[in-house]
């Protein structure tokens, strides 16, 4: 059985191709960084207009040599994510499985990514905790199995990876923000500015990042030369966001006395992150997995392969069922 | 030849299959933020029962202007479905279509040119001028305009001009309405000035045919702010 995956929620366009007994045998992804770049930030309808124009290419670059006569369903990202970029991925698929005759699949963008380890690693059980952190995404989830999710804790406010983003704009760094201030943050030193905790000390498994880019501003409002301290800065700030997410992870897993932790989405490839969370291997007595990078940030391959291990429903086909707000409860 | 065109630019979808010498026809009025089954459309004109997807020569669809969103998901299903089958994938100036319509309706030569006006948002409007011939070519490029520059009275004065589409419906348009009608952009004539562009034997293939804006966004870059 060959699934065809299409992910355009955001800035990625992305396809792949899983095959049930091979895993996956096709990926490609365009990113539209650069040309977001340039506006500091994602802008939608600039993102929209970008997966149309690449949709196709993306596609025969993911088959390579294989023909798309021999895919049996295709699986698309309907939500959550940007509208109109997800309108041209579903609008695709539902062209591809008209001409093809073959079933669509509607798949859920967060739950793709955590069922994505599964497509690096073959150690992996439920139940595992999640730990999901993006620039739109900041959630600690319990997965108990497929479509059995209980989350235990998000963000109130900014998504950890929109306060890099945002931290890194406050730093004159390039966007996105996040693999720039771990870069400058590796000179610097995370003691120098003494930021704010957010909810760390809270009984419940909750995040919030919006006081601690606060926090950022001021200090920088009150320095006479930026430049000479933004490795400290970058540094700091980034020690604090990861202390947060350390804290709430370790009740976590206190709380559910699960022996197997997954760091999904895009800050899950900040190293500081890894190197910590790994260090709860021996604490707790667990497995700390981490997907493949490419498989971290959005893809095409995690649709896929979700789409795989679901079946058809008659009564999407042909609809749109495109949704950009879409709690994971409701899948 | 068998040429299968659909248009969604608006607020009505519809769709229509050149069959031989056959015409099949279907549209369905819809709010602006509805989305078309697509299935539904294509079996309105038999597709899946009566014929094949896989014996269309040729496929078209309405490129826009008109809403962002709907040109945009019209053209990213007719880029599915035309390049499955190794098919031209053509499309078509929702302009032209209305223009091309209004001289249907009007069945005669006493009008020289049409100016076709599209509502837009903040206050502006699409506008395209065709000269009256079987190929409608275009007196100049499309274009956005403010209503402003649509009620400069020399537009609106030429005699041997028809003025079609929701654009000029405004109190700031004064216009003789013998010249002046409102018609939505559709599938069929989008099928015959497809078929006018299919017989010149050009290459259309799917990745080339994308929506058409004539906007960009206002987003401002970072260098500028």
């Amino acid at each position: 059985m060959l699934t065809l995956g299409i992910e355009t929620s955001c800035d990625e366009t992305a396809v792949a191709v899983y095959d049930s007994v091979d895993g996956i045998v096709g990926e490609s992804v365009f990113s539209q960084i650069d040309m977001h770049a340039e506006y500091g930030g994602v802008v939608p309808e600039l993102a929209s207009r970008d997966h149309c124009l690449k949709i196709i290419s993306v596609l025969e670059d993911a088959l390579g040599e294989r023909n798309i006569s021999e895919i049996d369903q295709i699986a698309y990202t309907s939500g959550p994510g940007l509208l109109g970029a997800l309108l041209v991925g579903e609008s695709f698929a539902h062209g591809l499985s008209a001409g093809l005759g073959i079933p669509t699949i509607p798949v859920h963008h967060l739950e793709a990514h955590l069922m994505a380890p599964a497509l690096d690693f073959d150690d992996i059980a439920f139940p595992f905790i999640s730990l999901l952190v993006s620039g739109g995404h900041s959630l600690i989830i319990d997965v108990k199995g497929l479509g059995d999710y209980t989350i235990l804790g998000e963000s109130q406010d900014d998504a950890v990876g929109e306060a890099f983003d945002k931290v890194g704009k406050l730093l004159n760094l390039p966007y996105p923000g996040g693999p720039h201030i771990e870069r400058v943050a590796k000179d610097g030193d995370p003691k120098k500015f003494n930021y704010p905790r957010p909810m760390m000390h809270s009984d419940n498994l909750n995040l919030s990042f919006s006081g601690l880019k606060t926090a950022v501003l001021y200090s920088i409002r009150d320095l006479e030369n930026l430049d000479d301290h933004i490795p400290d800065i970058a540094a700091s700030f980034q020690r604090a966001a990861i202390d947060v997410l350390v804290s709430k992870i370790k009740k976590s897993l206190i709380q559910t006395n699960r022996d197997t932790l997954i760091l999904a989405g895009g800050v899950a490839a900040n190293g500081l992150l890894r190197a910590e969370m790994s260090k709860l291997e021996d604490e707790f007595n667990i497995k700390v997995r981490y997907p493949a990078m490419k498989h971290c940030t959005d893809n095409a391959a995690m649709i896929a392969y979700l789409g795989s291990l679901k079946t058809p429903d008659a009564s999407t086909q042909g609809n749109s069922n495109a949704r950009p707000r879409w709690p994971l409860n409701e899948v | 030849m068998k040429l299968l065109a659909i248009d969604s630019s608006g607020d009505t979808s519809s769709v229509t299959l050149i069959y031989k010498d056959d015409i099949l026809s279907y549209s369905k009025d819809h709010s602006r933020k509805e989305r078309p089954n697509w299935n539904k459309l294509l079996s309105s004109v038999g597709i899946n029962s009566q014929i094949n997807i896989s014996e269309i020569d040729c496929f078209a669809f309405g490129r826009g202007p008109g809403s962002y969103t709907g040109i945009r998901s019209l053209a990213s299903f007719m880029k599915g479905l035309s390049w499955t089958q190794n098919k031209p994938l053509i499309g078509i100036s929702n302009l032209k279509s209305i223009a091309y319509q209004a001289i249907k309706q009007k069945n005669d030569t006493e009008f020289s040119v049409i100016n076709v006006a599209l509502k837009s948002d903040l206050d502006e409007v699409y506008f395209c001028s065709y000269l009256n011939s079987p190929l409608l070519e275009e007196q100049e490029e499309e274009k956005v305009m403010s209503y402003k520059e649509l009620s400069n009275p020399r537009l609106l004065s030429n005699p041997s001009a028809l003025y079609v589409g929701n654009g000029w419906n405004d109190e700031r348009i004064k216009l003789d309405s013998n010249t002046s009608f409102n018609i939505h952009s559709d599938a069929l004539s989008i099928a015959h000035l497809a078929k006018l562009k299919f017989d010149t034997k050009e290459n259309f293939a799917p990745e080339d045919a994308n929506p058409v804006y004539l906007k960009d966004t206002n987003y401002k870059k970072i260098s500028n702010e």
